[in-house]
């Protein structure tokens, strides 16, 4: 799980062009949709957290209310990809 | 008529071949480097200070930071967000992000379009860039020329003002290849 | 300076017909454009729906006669046809004196071609006609077209998103205004192609079913394609016998809010119809009809709602998207529904919204488009608007010529 969390700073921090944030910057359980957080995502982002986890994982979600809930957090999202990667 | 107004000198920030020309006076300088890390430099030299920027495209991020040399002094600051316009234009649109955008379409087998660069396959998303960051609510444009026409986009621009849709504008030329990039922005008034 | 402009000539094709008299027919008989994708060659077909037009590229240059072994993309084919019938419906004047412009609002480009030809040539640098770059940017079409009219004057291609053709339409009547013009032939086209389609898709903003505009329930819209153009002439220059309108007011404004998506307050909206009901010289109780801009995806709606009722309070117009029809035909659009505008004026009829059930209950459950053709309509002005990524937002107004 550690692990994965790490690895998965590592591609969001890629997907996302997040300049000058360091791995050790992200808290995994930060609200990462925070309006008012350090990492300014928004819309599109939420989008390519979609499609990261579907190339990097082989998981496709359907929606962005879905998404929503996986993506409230690193934690969240780790938890979510280790349910369901194959 | 319009060869007289071409000849006023108004603001212009000017970006080529690893220059940012302010005025008539290189500001910024770093030759010889890839444009990402030049722009990058540029971006931080000035402390630009946008998170956004690092999500934008190199056709965007080019157009920002000539924006942001252009006003640097707060010129629109004077402004109501309707009373400034925009008027811009180049010729190869947005082709380097296009290529990019299909790169990642072109695998029939495995294919994952990316929706933050989708985002950047329309020329006037530079417009939109600079109307979030200075709060522009006003009219703007883009047009796709083979040349920089510099006399009918100020043309352009001064109608604007003469009809009172605008009281200022921003107006240029941005254009970013693989091979080459060229920024030119006036601020008419 | 202050010269009528009237509107001359018109000319459509889309998912709903090849020309204007097709498309009214098929608006008569409520048959949507909107269907299982024939032509694009994707891997959404048989999952998303789309407003392809009805005809492959062969047909199309029939269509435009030219010859079938042409260079022009299906985006050039679609302009020209709708150019040529919008010059022919003008009595077609001769252009050949530099006093006309041709405009036109494109995306595309000629990607249809070029998305097979590039994945072909990243595969094997041998294979396909390299030609085809010749006629991948957007401005290529618009020549094409202009020069299969004959127009020696001024071509430019605005390139604003959704609102790029009626951007056309208001820099032609400027031009006019200014006497740099006599005539200008304006609107804009775009093809279907795998570029956008999966773009969007990626965006979450498509509908897997027919879309609903301004439903409660609307899910997203339905990807288009066409072509639709006007031809504006001065006071003047125009013959009565050829005048079906006048372009009375236009504006432009920019939402200044986020790359895609639509500000909660619609400012940019309501700035720009606000503004064409100022150049207009109207009050917004003026307006009989507003063709919206009505994409049905979530966002829009709300927000162009929102817009209205800032700008007509409880007095809302009646209003219907023909995108339920059409599709959204992004760079194309304006042109379309300036043409859908002329046309209500000539036949004083009001396009029904398509697959409306159910108001949308954020805007207190009280904008309800027409549902039905309303025919025998007293209509004098009609708005029609056009809202394009990058936050660029234009109106128009149409009025009858009596």
């Amino acid at each position: 799980m550690e692990e994965l969390i790490e690895k998965l700073k590592v591609q969001i921090i890629k997907q996302l062009n997040l300049e000058d944030v360091e791995p050790e910057e992200i808290d995994p359980n930060e609200m990462l949709f925070d309006a008012n957080g350090e990492l300014g995502l928004d819309s599109i982002d939420a989008l390519e957290l979609i499609v990261l986890l579907d190339k990097e994982y082989g998981i496709k979600i359907k929606n962005q209310d879905e998404g929503k809930q996986i993506f409230h957090s690193l934690t969240t999202m780790a938890e979510y990809i280790l349910q369901h990667q194959n | 008529m319009i060869s007289t107004k071409t000849e006023i000198n108004y603001p212009c920030c000017e970006i080529k071949a690893g220059k940012i020309i302010l005025d008539g006076q290189v500001i910024y300088e770093d030759k010889d480097l890839p444009f990402p890390k030049f722009i990058k430099g540029a971006y931080k030299e000035f402390e630009l200070s946008y998170p956004k920027f690092h999500k934008m495209d190199r056709l965007c991020k080019l157009a920002f930071v000539a924006a942001n040399t252009l006003l640097r002094d707060g010129q629109l600051n004077a402004y109501a967000p309707t009373e400034i316009g925009v008027v811009m234009a180049n010729s190869n649109s947005t082709l380097h992000t296009d290529s990019k955008y299909a790169d990642s379409i072109k695998d029939r087998e495995n294919y994952f379009p990316s929706p933050a660069v989708f985002v950047y396959t329309l020329p006037n998303i530079m417009v939109g860039e600079i109307c979030i960051k200075y709060n522009i609510k006003g009219e703007s444009v883009f047009f796709v020329h083979n040349e920089f026409d510099k006399e009918m986009l100020l043309e352009y621009s001064l109608d604007m003002i003469e009809a009172g849709d605008a009281k200022i504008c921003l107006m240029g030329w941005v254009d970013y290849t693989a091979d080459d990039y060229h920024a030119v922005l006036y601020l008419v008034k | 300076m202050a010269k009528r402009i009237f509107i001359t000539g018109i000319g459509i094709i889309s998912a709903i017909g090849k020309n204007t008299s097709e498309t009214l027919s098929n608006i008569k008989t409520a048959s949507s454009g909107v269907g299982e994708i024939q032509y694009l060659q994707t891997v959404h077909k048989g999952k998303l729906p789309l407003c392809e037009v009805k005809y492959n590229n062969h047909q199309l240059c029939e269509l435009a006669n030219v010859d079938s072994k042409t260079s022009l993309t299906r985006t050039s084919l679609l302009g020209i046809i709708a150019a040529q019938e919008a010059w022919r419906s003008a009595g077609s004047p001769v252009l050949g004196d530099g006093r006309t412009g041709v405009f036109s609002g494109n995306t595309v480009g000629g990607m249809d071609k070029t998305e097979h030809f590039y994945a072909d040539f990243m595969q094997d640098a041998q294979s396909g006609n390299i030609q085809t770059m010749l006629t991948h940017e957007c401005a290529e079409s618009t020549e094409r077209i202009a020069d299969s009219l004959g127009a020696t004057g001024m071509v430019s291609t605005i390139s604003t998103a959704c609102s790029s053709a009626a951007n056309t339409i208001m820099l032609g009547a400027r031009m006019i205004k200014h006497g740099l013009l006599d005539r200008a032939i304006v609107g804009g086209v775009d093809a279907l192609t795998k570029f956008t389609v999966n773009g969007f898709n990626v965006l979450q903003i498509l509908d897997t079913e027919f879309s609903q505009p301004f439903d409660e329930n609307r899910r997203g819209l339905n990807l288009g394609e066409g072509a639709g153009f006007i031809v504006l002439e001065a006071e003047g220059i125009a013959k009565e016998d050829n005048i079906l309108g006048e372009l009375v007011g236009y504006a432009n404004s920019n939402d200044a809010y986020h790359q895609t998506a639509s500000s909660p307050d619609g400012t940019g909206a309501f700035l720009a119809m606000q503004g064409a009901l100022e150049v207009a010289q109207i009050e917004p109780s003026a307006i009989d009809y507003v063709n919206v801009h009505g994409t049905g995806t979530p966002n829009n709606d709300l927000s162009e709602g929102i817009a209205m009722q800032r700008l007509f309070g409880e007095n809302i117009p009646k209003f219907s998207s023909t995108k339920a029809f059409t599709g959204h035909t992004l760079g194309a659009s304006g042109g379309v529904e300036a043409v859908l505008s002329v046309l209500a004026l000539q036949h004083k009829i009001i396009y029904p919204n398509l697959r409306f059930k159910t108001p949308i209950e954020a805007l207190g459950g009280t904008m309800i488009p027409e549902t039905e053709l309303l025919e025998n309509q007293d209509l004098t002005y009609i708005l029609s608007n056009s809202f394009g990524f990058g936050g660029n937002t234009s109106s128009l107004v149409f009025k009858a010529y009596k």
